[in-house]
């Protein structure tokens, strides 16, 4: 049991948005929608992982 | 058990993150759900192992057809994967996906079924023959 990662993915959710909105505050908004989409990117990275895992899971206790 | 009381704590605490990051940011939330969802699901699949060993030694025990368990099993697996696939569908607010991915896990099934039926129709003309 990690639960590090959802403490991971937690932290940079906060981060993004309160990066989002310092950059959008100061002007630069096509930068806060490019910082959002890269911290999307990051957090899909990590739970294409742990859905690999989930399902790799399955398969070898259902044997598919 | 200590697994079980570890899940409940981490599907707790995901649900107060989400919470709180729900206002800011919704995509990131959905992300954190599916995690919990996940972990979750990984967990009792680890719990549904010694279960799957015991259909396995009465399946031994009854002298069973090894195929139709093991097409029993997939169905459970497909039935899980697809509900989970499903719920993260409508949490996210795409019923319509949802519905879709359930829809697909059903063909699927009934597909994996098909030998099944087959068996029991060549079952029921061999008795028909022998009246």
């Amino acid at each position: 049991m990690d639960i590090d990662l959802i403490f991971k993915i937690a932290a940079i959710g906060i981060i993004v948005s309160i990066l989002n909105q310092v950059l959008a505050r100061s002007g630069r908004d096509e930068q806060a929608t490019m910082t959002t989409l890269a911290g999307l990117v990051v957090v899909l990275m990590i739970l294409a992982q742990k859905i690999a895992e989930l399902f790799d899971l399955v398969k070898t206790l259902f044997e598919f | 058990m200590t697994l079980f009381f570890q899940t409940c704590g981490l599907v707790i605490l995901c649900v107060i993150l989400i919470l709180a990051l729900n206002s800011h940011s919704k995509d990131m939330a959905l992300l954190l759900a599916m995690a919990a969802s996940c972990m979750a699901a990984l967990a009792a699949m680890q719990y549904l192992e010694p279960v799957i060993r015991f259909i396995r030694e009465l399946e031994e025990l009854g002298g069973l057809d090894a195929d139709s368990v093991t097409v029993l099993l997939k169905v459970v697996g497909i039935g899980i994967l697809s509900e989970i696939a499903a719920l993260v569908c409508r949490d996210a607010g795409n019923a319509s996906l949802g519905k879709t991915v359930q829809l697909l896990g059903s063909t699927v099934i009934l597909a994996l079924t098909v030998p099944l039926f087959s068996a029991l129709l060549e079952l029921i003309q061999k008795i028909l023959g022998e009246l």
